[in-house]
């Protein structure tokens, strides 16, 4: 037998072997000293986009790259709604509200070297609305675009549309693409649509490196950029962007942790405390406009009376979901639309768990209970989960006992969209972030009764005819303060008639390291970042 | 023997003939609008129209069906929802990164499985024995999912002695693409830094995964070997004053890990599947990552196009086994 | 995750005889001891959970969220304030009971698949067989994912899911069994006198092939009980707040790192049943392989 320990003692030392040579190699993993290291910035983030075409993508995983790689004609300023200059350094706007005339920045040029003008902007419009996918329903106001000279560029909309210029400053659909990079790669008249999945071409302040699938997309500094590239007393301007695709929380706080990372977008709430008190680490946190709510199945006994979903409205502990499940990262919403957007009424009620009203109501509503709901949300939207299981508790005081189901979002949407209504879940989660700076972006395709699935999201089947007028009306009134009032009271109406269960804006939090400078949040632009004016200082 | 292997091959396409119809039956019956999902919540119906022709799923089931076979059969596996590309290309992109985990986790397993089970073999009963059969059964009874979380909190966050999260330090390029296994890519175009990098990324899934095989292949190397030591040629050589060892190395190992061989394929297959829940934890870019983001999405040719392949490389990798099998074991090469 | 099937022989003896040598091989066997306990435990826990639980395991309690293990919350507190132990025993039902229905669904179509195909032969044995090879492959945990994820998550339709990839080893298992003792003299005596093919195989055949089915079911109960965690773990399975293990692991992972009791306890629970369920399994292989031996 000794000898057979011997040839056993050989397979350890063959897997000592292996396991040795693999850790050696490891560590010379580690970057030898090189001349010059780029300023590199890495940043986690959840999801990865599914297409980088300005033309189709309508995700908030593209945001941070569309936003530095391409611009648009103007753009949200810094971290307010108002607007300012970005491709265009003027513009006007006809009295009827059905002309706009952009006057162009001069001297500018796409990262292929074509010059930037007016029928650059012309042919990203068009190409866009040609595709007509994704984002493009935003823009159905537009009836022609003209480029009177090389730096005049007219927009003709069909109808006065109050909120162009927001629109114009969203992140999706209006970005310029070359024109150059388009036509050469057109292939069977695809408006280059299957090179544009995979390359950007734009006029911003990064140029498209590389998109390694399921890892990472990174971006190099565009040293011809139009503004330059000013000295900062906040440290080095960033050379290189390397946006990593890390699904997980917990390997996003890990890797945050060990310094492989600069910017974590996904660290869970529960997280949130003990990061931030890890020294080098900075907790970012800015209200955002990003609404959660549950819908009603309108359409449908018992929800179709207005006191069951009263009392469900009563019977919910809003204090808990704030406190206790979002820990204070959120803010319970206040009526339909998101705090903090132009034409929001801060005057709604704020509600809280009065658990007598909700068993007066629901006796008030002669129906029978006990009675079974169903609870749907979207899979991997914790937060949303943890709600339910709250309400599931809840209800079960006033007698209605509640089933939660997960579901992709395609199912939900074929669950909502399906002709016969039965098939809808009574009660939808879901959530909404901002387009674009105006409450019609939340009103309108919510609570328009032409909205409903597949229109649109309307996804409770409300129908107000007031509603739907004051909500028509406003769209075209382009004096403010009378749109603004429009506003207020569809929403008071919309109230009122308890559409939906106002939850809360989560507040956007973003951990990085303290060395990363010059981070402004736009609630606007939910998930992109201005690198341009970020810098580095270690 | 080529008749067995003929035969084999025959058998293997008829099987994947038969889920594809399998597969796309199931993701055709279930209710849902994967054109609607493509053109963006807000989409316009001509919008939604437009997507669907483009995809094809405006057609007739059947004739969906075929569509997708005739395709198939010149490498076309249809347009994915999700990323809006090829699903072939995604497939290119995504299965180098898979491939190269579950090799080394199968060559993990193997290694580490042999030298388990001629341990056991030889202290047959001992403590060694019942401690090795208890770490493989727990091999195989332990959740891989949950082992690498606990990997990872011991390897990474307590003794910081491995890297975790991807397949390569971020801060280096991926190694010039030949074959997409960045180890093999690394080595053969000389990049010495992107290879430790991606040999160091590649240790914890990899032993995350080969785990559960591992106690599979150490129980399998045991019973072949004890059976093999019972035979009467070992006793002959015995006999006849042989050093123990010698026995053992040259004769008996090399028989008894002829039916080890076929069990190897099997275990392939599993951690294939393995990989997948791995790729989860270790944010490892490969066909699990997209997998997952396809069921997210309901994309019928994403889920299809990453099952297909599966079997398909799990076909092919067992033909390879059987060929070996046919060609090493005398009992089979005399017929 | 991998099944092993069995591939062997076993002619059940005289009760009384094979009772007795379990009990003498047990005996013998400190880890089949520990296996048959584990199970014994477990199987308990799943039938009493109703009245052992000490907190409720649905019901949310958020003053107590993510409470560390203490001597009130012995494996401390989920997300939602709910007790992490009464959570684990509420599970140990769901999941036995997953188990037990996937494989009495897939043994029961297994099992006539295999016994048509066996006793048949020819043609219908060969479409048969080749349907099973359809089903074998591919990686079970695959195309379990991919009909689950057309199906829809849920439960229900994992537990289908898991059905659908397994009963092919059953089919394949009996039909080895039937072609063993197909032509043995007694069956062939009982067609000779004219018994009526069903009556032959309900008769005759069936009862020979309980014994290797019985070893395989109780490996299959681990096997099963991880394939089903690993759906729920990629969110295809039980729906909150169902206390199912693998997708309590698979919540908890997002407080892998300030809390990590809530990932952890309900894996081990998985790792200490499935183990159990391996022991108990593998000794009464081994015990299957001496007697075949023996005979």
């Amino acid at each position: 037998m000794v000898t057979i320990q011997k040839k056993l003692r050989f397979w350890g030392m063959l897997l000592t072997f292996v396991l040795l040579a693999s850790v050696i190699l490891g560590a010379c993993a580690q970057p030898t000293s090189t001349s010059v290291t780029p300023v590199t910035l890495t940043i986690a983030d959840a999801l990865q986009p599914s297409s980088l075409d300005i033309a189709t993508e309508y995700e908030a995983a593209a945001m941070a790259v569309n936003r530095v790689v391409y611009e648009r004609l103007v753009r949200y300023k810094g971290n307010s709604t108002e607007i300012e200059p970005e491709l265009a350094s003027s513009w006007d706007v006809s009295t009827d509200g059905l002309t706009y005339t952009f006057h162009l920045r001069q001297g500018v040029k796409f990262h292929d070297g074509t010059p930037f003008n007016a029928e650059a902007v012309k042919f990203s419009f068009e190409r866009m609305l040609a595709i007509n996918q994704g984002p493009a329903w935003m823009f159905s106001a537009i009836d022609s675009i003209q480029a009177v000279d090389d730096n005049t560029v007219k927009f003709i909309l069909k109808q006065p549309f109050s909120a162009f210029l927001p629109v114009l400053a969203n992140i999706w659909g209006t970005g310029i693409i070359s024109p150059t990079a388009v036509t050469s790669n057109t292939v069977n008249s695809d408006n280059a649509q299957a090179y544009m999945q995979d390359h950007m071409v734009g006029t911003g302040p990064y140029k498209f490196v590389e998109w390694v699938h399921g890892d990472h997309i990174t971006l190099e500094r565009n040293m011809d950029y139009w503004g330059g590239w000013p000295e900062s007393a906040d440290g080095k301007p960033i050379d290189k962007v390397v946006i990593r695709f890390i699904t997980e929380p917990a390997t996003q706080r890990l890797t945050l942790e060990q310094g492989d990372l600069d910017i974590a977008m996904n660290i869970s709430v529960d997280d949130l405390a003990a990061v931030s008190k890890e020294a080098g680490l900075v907790l970012v946190e800015e209200p955002s406009m990003m609404g959660t709510y549950i819908r009603f199945n309108m359409t449908k006994a018992p929800l179709d009376n207005k006191n069951v979903r009263e009392a469900i409205r009563y019977a919910l502990d809003y204090k808990s979901i704030i406190d206790k499940i979002m820990l204070g990262h959120a803010v319970e919403m206040q009526g339909p639309a998101a705090i903090g957007l132009p034409g929001h009424n801060d005057n709604l009620p704020v509600f809280s768990q009065d658990l007598q009203k909700a068993k007066e109501l629901m006796a008030a509503s002669g129906v029978q209970t006990p009675i079974n709901l169903e609870y749907v949300y979207e899979t991997g939207q914790e937060d949303r989960r943890m709600v339910g299981e709250l309400l599931q508790a809840n209800l079960a005081e006033i007698g209605i006992n509640l089933t939660i189901h997960t579901l992709p979002w395609e199912s939900i949407w074929a669950r909502v969209s399906a002709e016969d209504k039965s098939q809808t879940p009574d009660l939808t989660a879901n959530g909404w972030w901002p387009d674009y700076a105006d409450v019609q972006d939340y009103l309108y395709p919510m609570y328009h009764s032409s909205q409903w699935p597949p229109a649109s999201l309307n996804i409770g089947f409300y129908g107000n005819p007031q509603v739907d007028q004051l909500l028509d009306q406003a769209l075209a009134e382009n004096d403010a303060t009378a749109r603004n009032a429009m506003y207020e009271k569809a929403q008071q109406l919309i109230v009122d008639d308890v559409a939906s269960l106002d939850l809360y804006q989560k507040t956007m939090t973003i951990m990085m390291h303290d060395w990363v400078k010059g981070f402004v949040y736009n609630p606007i632009y939910t998930e992109a970042f201005n690198i341009y004016d970020m810098r580095i200082s270690k | 023997m080529l008749n067995q292997l003929l035969r084999r091959i025959l058998l293997s396409l008829i099987a994947l003939i038969g889920i594809t119809l399998l597969v796309f039956i199931l993701s055709h019956v279930v209710p849902g609008d994967p054109a609607r999902l493509a053109a963006g919540p807000q989409a316009r119906e001509a919008q939604v129209e437009s997507v669907r022709k483009e995809y094809g799923l405006d057609k007739p089931l059947p004739q969906q069906y075929l569509i997708y076979m005739s395709d198939l059969f010149q490498g076309n596996l249809g347009k994915s929802l999700q990323s809006r590309r090829p699903v072939s290309e995604d497939l290119v992109d995504y299965f180098p990164a898979t491939l190269e985990l579950t090799l080394a986790a199968t060559l993990l397993a193997v290694i580490g499985g042999i030298a388990f089970g001629i341990l056991s073999a030889v202290h047959k009963n001992e403590w060694i024995d019942h401690l090795t059969r208890v770490i493989s059964l727990g091999g195989v009874s332990i959740p891989v999912f949950w082992l690498g979380l606990v990997l990872v909190l011991i390897f990474y966050r307590a003794l910081g002695w491995l890297p975790f999260g991807g397949r390569l330090d971020p801060s280096l390029s991926p190694p010039v693409h030949i074959t997409g296994l960045y180890i093999l890519d690394s080595l053969l175009t000389a990049n010495w830094q992107t290879l430790g990098s991606s040999i160091a990324y590649l240790i914890l899934p990899a032993v995350t995964l080969a785990f559960s095989s591992l106690g599979v292949v150490s129980r399998m190397t045991r019973a072949s070997l004890l059976d093999t030591l019972q035979e009467d040629y070992i006793r002959t050589a015995r006999g006849k004053g042989l050093q123990e060892r010698l026995v053992l190395m040259r004769h008996a190992l090399k028989n008894a890990l002829i039916p080890v061989t076929t069990i190897v394929g099997l275990q392939f297959g599993g951690l294939l599947g393995g990989a997948f829940l791995v790729e989860v934890i270790f944010s490892w870019p490969g066909l699990g990552t997209y997998a997952m983001k396809a069921i997210m999405f309901l994309d019928y040719n994403g889920i299809i196009g990453v099952t297909l392949l599966t079997g398909l490389v799990f076909m092919i990798v067992n033909l390879l086994v059987d060929l070996t099998y046919l060609t090493i074991d005398p009992r089979i090469r005399a017929q | 995750m991998t099944a092993m099937p069995v591939d062997l022989t076993l002619t059940l003896a005289p009760r009384r005889t094979y009772i007795s040598t379990l009990a003498r091989f047990l005996k013998r066997s400190p880890l089949a001891t520990a296996g048959l306990v584990i199970v014994i435990v477990t199987v308990l826990i799943a039938l009493t959970s109703r009245w052992i639980v000490p907190y409720n395991p649905i019901t949310p309690n958020l003053d107590v969220k993510l409470a560390a293990p203490s001597l009130q919350h012995l494996l401390g507190t989920d997300d939602m304030g709910r007790d992490i132990l009464s959570r684990i025993l509420a599970g140990t039902s769901v999941s036995l009971s997953s188990a037990l229905i996937i494989i009495a669904i897939s043994m029961a179509f297994g099992m006539t698949v295999g016994l048509i195909a066996g006793y048949s032969g020819g043609w219908l044995d060969d479409v048969l067989m080749r349907m099973t090879d359809i089903f074998l492959a591919f990686p079970a945990l695959i195309l379990a994912m991919a009909i689950s994820a057309t199906l829809g998550p849920s439960l229900q339709n994992a537990l289908i899911a898991v059905a659908v990839v397994w009963w092919p080893w059953y089919a394949r298992l009996v039909r080895g069994q039937v072609l063993s003792v197909r032509n043995m003299e007694y069956v062939e005596a009982a067609r000779a006198v004219g018994a009526r093919p069903i009556r032959v195989v309900l008769r005759h055949i069936l009862p020979n092939t309980l014994g290797p089915l019985l070893v395989q079911a109780t490996l299959d109960v681990g096997n099963t009980i991880l394939l089903t965690a690993s759906l729920s773990f990629i969110g295809l399975g039980a729906q909150p707040p169902t206390p199912e293990w693998g997708s309590m692991v698979s919540v908890g992972r997002l407080y892998l790192l300030s809390y990590w009791w809530v990932p952890t306890m309900p894996g081990f629970a998985i790792l200490f049943t499935v183990l159990g369920f391996n022991l108990l399994g593998d000794a009464l292989r081994d015990f299957a392989d001496v007697r075949e031996r023996a005979l």
